[in-house]
């Protein structure tokens, strides 16, 4: 009888800690007001953006494959004679112009990051598109050959613009955060990229004053190409 | 006194512990804390009446706490609110238990004093 009743009591002690936990939890999670997707929502979506990574890793695999393959072609041709050769050095200028290689040179790199908004409580805001357009002029008006914010390169049919009330900005399609630090590379004359974005006032356009601004030339900048093909539904040749 | 430290290892376990329940049965959690207090009081009134037992009080407890939870997932099936029954059903109760708590307690609180003069 003495027994029973004192596993009985480890019972009782079993059912407090349950409801304890419970409660605690339930506490915590009340606690927690971020959260708004439930966990299979979640769930689902982390799933859905590995599956979109390796899709993306394996698009990237295939496209280097065709470019080798396209260039082996490519090199068989002008091998032959002169006159393709000299066809074959255009299209790689061509190529290089347009932005679908990756390519390398001295430059500058330029960090935008957002400051605190408590510090201008009144008057903040976050960079949009206007701001990184007004950017990019500037660096091509000091000679920039090849251009990339955040790794998406900016090329001869590449669009910027805001999107979701400015929650973020589409480069070529693909989405950056203004709330998060923003890098541009520029290659060029370095010194004459440095000027330019160190020139005084130039720095200072609509919400970039509200930017910590970082900038600094370098001896060797790599910018990754464009990635997308381009599309030629409207124009062609005239004659 | 081992209820008091079951509770409280409860209470830190569900704290620090990093469990995830999935936010769609939060509905499920509420209702199962309410019918456990309700059990719990249920208890404290019995212990208090002198007619507690183990196997009513713990049966009581994951009964009702189970069958709330299945007629909340019925009423969820249903288009049908029934957590708010189980919420009326044994908010009432855990007032009336506490009605029946504070008697007993008060009629033990005279008769100890009524012993004293006797004595």
């Amino acid at each position: 009888m003495k027994k029973n009743n004192r596993n009985m009591q480890w019972v009782l002690a079993l059912v407090f800690v349950l409801l304890g936990f419970l409660m605690a939890y339930q506490y915590k999670q009340l606690q927690d007001p971020v959260k708004k997707l439930t966990v299979q929502e979640t769930e689902d979506l982390f799933h859905e953006i590995e599956m979109l990574k390796e899709e993306k890793t394996a698009l990237i695999e295939n496209n280097n494959e065709l470019t080798e393959e396209l260039k082996s072609y490519e090199i068989a041709a002008s091998s032959s004679n002169e006159a393709n050769q000299l066809l074959k050095t255009e299209l790689d200028h061509s190529r290089l112009l347009l932005g679908l290689v990756d390519v390398k040179g001295p430059g500058l790199t330029l960090s935008l990051k957002p400051t605190d908004p408590l510090l201008n409580p009144q008057t903040f805001s976050y960079l949009t598109d206007l701001e990184l357009v007004y950017i990019i002029n500037e660096l091509k008006f000091a000679g920039a050959e090849a251009i990339s914010i955040n790794e998406k390169r900016i090329a001869i049919q590449t669009g910027i613009k805001s999107s979701s009330n400015n929650s973020y900005i589409l480069i070529n399609d693909e989405k950056i955060s203004p709330r998060e630090e923003i890098i541009i590379k520029a290659i060029g004359d370095k010194n004459k990229l440095n000027s330019a974005v160190a020139f005084q006032g130039a720095m200072s356009y609509n919400a970039l004053e509200f930017y910590d601004i970082r900038f600094q030339p370098v001896d060797e900048l790599f910018i990754n190409r464009y990635e997308k093909p381009f599309s030629t539904s409207f124009i062609e040749e005239a004659r | 006194m081992i209820v008091m430290i079951g509770l409280l290892i409860g209470i830190l376990l569900g704290l620090f512990l990093d469990v995830k329940i999935p936010d769609a049965y939060t509905t499920y959690l509420t209702i199962a804390i309410l019918t456990c207090l309700d059990s719990v009081l249920g208890a404290l009134k019995a212990y208090l009446g002198r007619t507690f037992d183990n196997i009513v009080f713990i049966s009581g407890f994951f009964g009702n706490a189970i069958i709330a939870v299945a007629l909340t997932f019925l009423g969820d099936k249903l288009g049908l609110p029934m957590y708010l029954a189980a919420v009326v059903v044994f908010g009432g109760r855990i007032f009336n238990n506490f009605a029946v708590i504070r008697r007993l307690l008060i009629d033990k609180y005279y008769k100890g004093k009524r012993n004293d003069a006797l004595e």
